[in-house]
């Protein structure tokens, strides 16, 4: 072990870890992430890069308008591309219900800046031909996003390096070191890290951390499927499309991904390996949203694990049961988009001791407080629906 | 050069990307998308691992194959499709 310690130590170089890496770093902190694998090897990697204002929980939107405007200037901070593109989201609903609730978000947002608009069947019809009548009405928000996360991770990757950020791949934390009460080293397969700060973003796994801690983190793992098919002439424009039974987009090359909505109530686990069943419900209800997809020719599948909470928003903070120990994970599979603003807080969080935007509402200890209860937004459409 | 024909990634951007530090298949696919085309990488994938052996001096045996992914050829989406009353599109 060449690095036997480090001011702080990041568990999980995905998206998380390799945001709070590089804003530490940058703001002079020594910084060691230790990752199992290698770069984005999980969700960080899986996932289809879809940056989204819309449907968010009221708590998120403050960040998710925050991280929009650092995704902008992204590619010239970072010194690459990440192949950002506005190609906007298309929300479809399904039912009268989905589209009342749409409404009432358009509204709920609009004192933010969000530009989203509330379609009708026809208007629907007419920015995409393709799509059937099961589709009753959209929320459509043009100014949403989409990026290539290797990209964005690579990006990270390298310009936290540039900045002093340490990495070690192939490592993984078997244990932690406490000292009355609070964390003093992480202890790997490779050797012990001393540390007094350390923050989990392992994804699906930091509950195993939380664990090495005494600390019960609520994640329920739940592997999504992914379907890309061969490149073919436009059917849809290059939004990304989603609902509560699948989701889908056709890229400007051509090529359709479809990706399914698993949450829990469906499949739960750690397992990658494709699943036949949920593809044959994915393919299934993809095809009655969009049924000129049938002919096109599967090149590829893919799963990837996405962590959700008992109210599927994220965990974010210190805990008061471990002195030094900070969490950002629980993402629910909205986490992607979020990447620059969560490094920027953790950093803030580290650094001076308190965050630029409101993160009470993502601290652990809520699911102590009260019984969970989930507001409207669309990733609890998923776990309505299925 | 180019070395894999399916998304035209060329020997030069593989090189630079093991360069970069890509030491698998797989990340070297993730950054370039060597490999992710058409033919998943049954042609392309066996000259990537050479280009790691060559630049990295690795153990050929240690540089494994990309993750396979189903399916083994192209089929249909339809075919996916459940069958049976609940069949759309009609």
């Amino acid at each position: 072990m060449t690095s036997p310690a480090a001011d702080v130590v990041i568990i999980g170089a995905g998206s998380t870890g390799l945001s709070a890496a590089y804003e530490l770093a940058k703001a002079g902190v020594d910084v060691l992430v230790v990752e199992r694998s290698f770069l984005a090897a999980e969700a960080a990697g899986r996932n289809p890069g879809g940056i989204r204002q819309i449907g968010r929980d009221i708590n998120e939107v403050p960040l998710m308008v925050a991280a929009m405007q650092r995704w902008h200037r992204l590619e010239e901070e970072l010194g690459c591309t990440i192949e950002l593109t506005e190609d906007g989201y298309l929300w479809v609903a399904l039912s009268e219900e989905e589209l009342k609730l749409q409404q009432e978000l358009a509204e709920r947002d609009a004192p933010y800046g969000i530009r989203e608009f509330v379609l009708d069947r026809d208007e629907v019809k007419e920015l995409a031909p393709a799509i059937s009548d099961i589709v009753i009405g959209a929320l459509y928000s043009p100014t949403d996003c989409l990026a290539n996360p290797f990209y964005v991770a690579k990006g990270y990757f390298d310009a936290a390096r540039r900045y002093g950020a340490r990495f070690l791949f192939d490592t993984e934390a078997v244990d932690l070191r406490l000292q009355e009460g609070r964390i003093r080293g992480v202890i790997t397969n490779r050797g012990e890290i001393a540390t007094d700060t350390l923050v989990i973003a392992a994804g699906p796994w930091s509950d195993r951390i939380g664990r090495m801690a005494g600390i019960e983190i609520p994640l329920t793992p739940c592997p999504n499927q992914f379907i890309l098919t061969e490149p073919v002439p436009p059917i849809l424009p290059p939004f990304l499309l989603i609902s509560s039974i699948a989701v889908c987009r056709q890229s400007s090359q051509g090529h359709v991904y479809i990706g399914n909505t698993n949450a829990p109530g469906g499949i739960i686990g750690y397992s990658k390996a494709t699943n036949y069943g949920e593809l044959v419900r994915t393919v299934t209800n993809i095809l009655k949203i969009v049924p000129a997809f049938r002919d096109l020719n599967i090149i590829r599948t893919w799963a990837g694990i996405l962590d959700f909470t008992p109210d599927d928003n994220f965990i974010f903070g210190r805990v008061e049961e471990v002195e030094g120990l900070i969490l950002a994970c629980g993402f629910s599979g909205h986490g992607f988009a979020l990447t620059p603003i969560i490094g920027q807080l953790l950093c803030e969080l580290i650094v001076e001791g308190e965050t630029s935007l409101p993160t009470e509402a993502f601290r652990l200890s809520r699911f102590k407080a009260a019984p969970v209860k989930k507001p409207l937004h669309f990733a609890h459409q998923h776990v309505d629906t299925e | 050069m180019i070395v894999c024909r399916c998304e035209e990634v060329t020997k030069e951007e593989i090189l630079e990307a093991i360069a970069a530090g890509c030491h698998t298949v797989t990340w070297v696919k993730r950054m370039t998308r060597a490999g992710m085309g058409l033919c998943q990488g049954r042609t392309c994938g066996r000259l990537v691992a050479r280009l790691i052996v060559e630049q990295t001096g690795q153990d050929p045996a240690q540089v494994l194959p990309d993750t396979r992914r189903p399916p083994v050829r192209p089929i249909p989406v339809g075919i996916l499709e459940e069958q049976g009353e609940e069949k759309s599109g009609k």
